[in-house]
């Protein structure tokens, strides 16, 4: 049978026909698959293409879904075989690697299932395979969007399944032949003002309000749902991937830190609790010891002399004297920046959300995760400090008293010969080189009896004298090494340039010195008061060592030796960026995201707990403290009109609050009453009718005003009713006889 | 006056059946109860999930277990809004039964093998949200026969609808139709609550017509006019009566009844020549074959309806039983009623032989399981 989708507008119709259903049905599921989707696209599983063609297939057939039903029922008989073969060969060409062609066969098989015109079964089915898509996306990525996903998936999802439980009057029934033939002729203006003409508005609202009850709920029980120690969780698959931002791996060339200075887009969100951050905090990376062609690397020794962890605590110990406070800071690392994390100077213990593969470079401290993940990385730090001194490292001493190394650093091959901590006093050998790095020690004024500190003030200024910043440097041609040339020259350069340059005139003075990247600063986001670091805050500076202090940060980059001091004191005097845009709103939401969801844990329960109760006891404190003062009020009120006869105080100070108390509440109970009279009446009319029922049960000889006055108050107007039918009837009760 | 009377009946004939939320008077109480019977369903209430629902619960199952040993918040988060789906589904399917109530009606006669409606009316007293998917399972115990009668229509606040069922009965008897619940699926169909009732009524289903051959015109008295007064649908009034359930409007008497204040019917004289009375005897040593004997009621009720129409049935009796007068039409459906409810009964000598009359028409066994109409020892009629 064919069913006609012509004049549905007339209002011929009460309901909606089975074809209609099966219209929105369809409608819903295609909505469902749609956002579903969405999230595919924070995921770095090489399915970009596929969503964007399952994106572009799903709209076209919402709005052309009678060529869908024109497709032959032969394809689709077909197509699970080639998707089959499609999904095992995906696999196989893998390597081993599940996840991304796991996720591919679930996304390929939603969007089988969201192209056809389904059944009611079907359409659970695909709510099932949408809503796993959906899961998945959000574990691996760990976006806001997932919530955002979550929030518009659950109406939509209670849509189509009470659309489906309409459609399905009697279980296990199949697909009739009128509703695969749905299509035909359709016409969605029609559809959707038939609908509007037969939306219950009654049902829309409480359907709203029903929504926001469950995702109360939701949030409740996210709340209350007991957490156990990360310690005992199981490691959770995560999303990898292999490439990083340049200027954070362990061989930095020249320009890699520059190419991603105009990259706005944010690197890594910082939250703090502490008592007066610093503004401008310098987050270490990459620790860069041996020169080499013009750039800097992680020497060998370097990159292999590690200690491996796996925990998602790790704790470290300190020198004594070490002063740390209890400061947190919470890193939440954007996916694909780097396998190196972002630290500071000194800190006490660092954790994350679950347990971690970490490599520990003790002898420069830096430290690696083992793998580049692509997903948001959380790393929590206690007792964090950004003084700019780093302690010594267990090989440091050797250092003492060197002097510098002359090699030929065109060539890696030294590093065979060199080995770390060598590597940090290692300069380019040969006449040009050295007759530059000689002239700049002259006019920076290098006398051997001066302090680090000093030499480093006298040398930060000798670079900056006369330069600029600039990102793009023209490098004379010369016999020299290239960042020599570009001292010799006195042109602009940016922080590589500048940071380089430090660390071979340090050198040259003797003064172990090494380059570190990472990123410097941030904007600060004015709604939730947090860090955005922005992948244009990349930054590399030196650390050159204080025979007294350890390792001192210098950073001879133009514009980056002022102290900004605290948070307070920059926002204050301008030097960091108060962030008030509508950007940095759509960004706090994502750290509000991270602090209230994915960071939520035990510790945060209790927190809420015991400001639960803080609040209840102070309440209760409040109730006792009034109660308290109105009985003194009142024993005073009193002896004043029993000894005195002055009524004054007491109609004022009791009688008058009691009144006003009385009527708050009398008012509301009169309306609610005035409003609930049709309830009564329905109470009244049941009771009569329990108490026919009870005198016909027992026999009981019929009185003609008994039931008369009770077949009233059952079926008769209420004008009509005996005076008080509430006293009436509780008389007839309690007496359980007539009369 | 007449109005009070039906009032009476319509209380004692039926009421409305609801779910017993608000059973009692007062608001708290009421909501105290609703909110126990949340926790712990009172008798007769069940719920129980779907297999859409058990695989909700094992997808929620499946990713509790993975969010308490990942310690992912996603997935608690997800676990959450599963866990409030199916609290709100469980709320939902509450509601839909909330302030619903309904009721079973039918029709006045059963017959085997005829279509009788069965009417299930539902009212939904809730302000503002309507009622959707209920489905009132009816049954013919008899009959053993479980039918579900959905309400395809959503029943908007304040509005009533009737449901039909078409009853077919197959076999005679008292017959209970009785509404043994309520199921419904919704709003997502995760879970299918039901409530249990045991809300009845009882029929008795007549015998179902049969053909037959029967010549009124051999037999039966011949009544003549002026030698017996005798009441029947002739114009000749006899006298006046009260009204009584049943009697024909057109009989009414509107002056008498003006005068005397309560209704008045007029009684007139029969006016046909040929009568008849029945007499069924159900003694199992007559009746050795089963069908046969249903057989026989079938035709006995048939024969008594046609006769009732052409104005020739004068009396009818199932031995045991009091003679029936065959006057208004009350007393053909006592009859019919005694014949739906007839079974082989051996009774003593005396109650099993009828009076003899010169019109009565006795049943007995034929040839072939044919059921034979006599008049004294001549045969006038076979089924």
């Amino acid at each position: 049978m064919e069913l006609s989708w012509q004049g549905l507008g007339r209002g011929a119709l009460d309901r909606l026909r089975d074809n209609e259903l099966a219209a929105v049905r369809w409608l819903l599921g295609q909505v469902l698959v749609l956002i579903s989707l969405a999230g595919s696209y924070s995921l770095d599983l090489g399915a970009d293409l596929l969503t964007t063609i399952g994106i572009g297939l799903i709209f076209f057939s919402c709005l052309i879904p009678q060529w869908v039903e024109r497709i032959p029922r032969l394809i689709w008989k077909i197509a699970p075989a080639i998707l089959l073969v499609l999904v095992v060969t995906d696999f196989v060409l893998s390597g081993g690697d599940v996840l991304p062609p796991l996720f591919r066969m679930v996304l390929i098989l939603t969007l089988f299932r969201g192209l056809q015109i389904r059944s009611p079964r079907e359409d659970l089915q695909l709510l099932l395979l949408s809503l796993f898509l959906l899961i998945i996306t959000g574990v691996l990525s760990q976006e806001l969007l997932f919530g955002v996903q979550l929030l518009f998936y659950a109406p939509f999802a209670m849509g189509q399944l009470f659309v489906v439980n309409l459609s399905v009057r009697e279980p296990g029934v199949p697909l009739t032949q009128s509703e695969e033939r749905v299509f035909r002729g359709f016409n969605w203006v029609e559809l959707i003002r038939h609908i509007i003409k037969r939306l219950d508005y009654g049902t829309l609202i409480s359907g709203i309000i029903l929504f926001l009850c469950m995702t109360t709920m939701a949030l409740l029980l996210f709340i209350l749902m007991p957490r156990f120690d990360i310690g005992a969780a199981l490691p959770f698959p995560r999303l990898q991937t292999n490439s990083s931002l340049t200027g954070f791996s362990d061989h930095v060339e020249y320009g890699d830190v520059v190419s991603i200075l105009e990259d706005d887009s944010i690197a890594m969100r910082v939250d703090v609790v502490a008592d007066s951050p610093v503004a401008r905090p310098y987050w270490r990376m990459v620790v860069l010891d041996a020169y080499y062609d013009g750039g800097f690397m992680v020497s060998p020794r370097v990159a292999r002399d590690h200690r491996k962890g796996r925990n998602y605590i790790f704790h470290f110990q300190h020198e004594q004297g070490t002063v740390l406070d209890d400061s947190i800071w919470t890193l939440y690392i954007e996916g694909g920046i780097s396998s190196y994390l972002p630290t500071g100077d000194v800190f006490r213990s660092f954790r994350f959300k679950n347990r971690t593969d970490i490599q520990m470079h003790d002898l420069t401290r830096v430290y690696q995760t083992t793998e580049i993940n692509a997903s948001t990385l959380s790393i929590r730090y206690n007792g964090l400090r950004f003084d700019g001194v780093i302690p010594f490292g267990e090989e440091d001493h050797k250092l003492m008293g060197q002097n510098p190394v002359y090699q030929n650093t065109e060539n890696a091959s030294y590093l065979k010969d060199v080995s770390f901590p060598g590597t940090l006093l290692v300069l380019p050998e040969g006449n040009p080189n050295r007759r530059v790095l000689s002239d700049a020690m002259r006019r920076i004024g290098f006398q051997k009896s001066m302090s680090v500190e000093e030499f480093s003030d006298r040398a930060v200024l000798y670079l900056q004298r006369g330069r600029g910043y600039s990102l793009e440097s023209e490098i004379p041609e010369g016999d020299a090494d290239r960042l020599l040339r570009w001292v010799a020259s006195g042109q602009a350069g940016h922080c590589e340039l500048y940071a380089g340059a430090f660390v071979l005139l340090a050198r040259s003075a003797g003064i172990p010195a090494r380059m570190v990247t990472g990123f410097v600063g941030g904007d600060w986001n004015g709604f939730e008061n947090y860090f955005m670091v922005r992948n244009r805050n990349a930054h590399a500076w030196c650390e050159v060592l204080d025979p007294k202090r350890g390792w001192i940060r210098v950073d001879p980059t133009p514009g980056y030796a002022l102290d900004a001091g605290s948070v307070d004191e920059a926002l204050a005097g301008g030097n960091l960026e108060f962030d008030r845009s509508f950007k940095a709103y759509l960004d706090s939401l994502s750290i509000l995201w991270f602090r209230r969801v994915i960071q939520f844990d035990s510790t945060d329960q209790q927190e809420m707990a015991e400001i639960m109760k803080g609040a209840g006891l102070k309440g209760f404190d409040w109730i006792k403290d009034r109660f308290q003062r109105m009985k003194e009020q009142f024993k005073n009120d009193w002896e004043s009109v029993s000894l005195r006869g002055e009524w004054t105080g007491m109609v004022r100070g009791s009688l008058v609050p009691l009144f006003t108390v009385g009527l708050i509440f009398v008012i509301p109970i009169f309306l609610w009453r005035r409003g609930h009279r049709r309830g009564f009446e329905e109470i009244m009319r049941r009771k009569a009718g329990r108490l026919l029922r009870d005198r016909k049960m027992r026999g009981l000889r019929d009185e003609g005003s008994i039931t008369d006055a009770l077949n009233l108050i059952r079926y008769g107007p209420v004008s009509s009713w005996p005076e008080r039918p509430a006293q009436f009837l509780a008389a007839k009760i309690r007496l359980k006889e007539p009369g | 006056m007449l109005i009070h009377l039906g009032v009476i009946r319509m209380a004692e004939k039926i009421d409305w059946a609801d779910p017993g939320y608000f059973a009692g008077e007062s608001r708290i109480g009421n909501t105290v109860r609703v909110l126990v019977q949340l926790i712990r369903p009172p008798r007769g209430h069940r719920t129980l999930p779907t297999k859409t629902g058990m695989l909700l619960i094992l997808i929620t199952i499946g990713v509790g277990t993975a969010g308490f040993n990942t310690g992912q918040n996603i997935l608690y988060l997800a676990l959450s809004m599963l866990l409030s789906t199916l609290l709100v589904s469980g709320l939902l399917s509450w509601g839909n039964f909330k302030g619903c109530r309904w009721r079973l009606d039918s029709g006045r006669h059963f017959r085997v093998g005829e279509s009788s409606p069965v009417y299930l009316l539902i009212e939904n007293t809730k302000r503002y949200l309507p009622s959707y998917s209920l489905t009132f399972q009816v049954e013919a115990e008899l009959d053993e026969r479980l039918e579900g009668i959905p309400m395809d229509e959503r029943l908007d606040p304040g509005q009533k609808t009737r449901l039909t069922w078409e009853y077919v009965p197959s076999r005679r008897g008292k017959e209970t139709i009785s509404l043994k619940g309520l199921v419904s699926r919704y709003p997502f169909g995760f879970l299918k609550k039901s409530i249990s009732d045991s809300y009845s009524r009882e029929v008795i289903v007549w015998p179902g017509r049969v053909p037959y051959e029967f010549s009124g015109n051999k037999a039966g008295k011949r009544w003549l006019y002026g030698h017996h007064r005798r009441k029947g649908e002739g114009v000749e009034l006899i006298h006046l009566r009260d009204y009584n359930h049943g009697d024909s409007l057109r009989k009414i008497h509107w002056k008498a009844t003006a005068r005397l204040g309560k209704l008045q019917v007029r009684e007139t004289e029969q006016e046909h020549h040929q009568a008849f009375s029945l007499w069924i005897d159900p003694s199992p040593t007559l009746w050795m074959d089963r069908e046969q004997f249903e057989r026989m009621c079938s035709f006995a009720a048939t024969l008594a309806e046609d006769l009732y129409q052409r104005d020739q049935l004068r009396s009818a009796q199932v031995a045991g039983e009091k003679r029936i007068l065959v006057g208004a039409i009350e007393d053909l459906y006592t009859f019919l009623d005694q014949l739906g409810s007839v079974e082989l009964k051996q009774l003593d000598s005396a109650k099993s032989s009828p009076r003899q009359l010169n019109d009565m028409v006795r049943f007995l066994p034929g040839p072939n399981g044919t059921v034979l109409a006599r008049i004294g020892e001549g045969s006038i009629g076979q089924a």
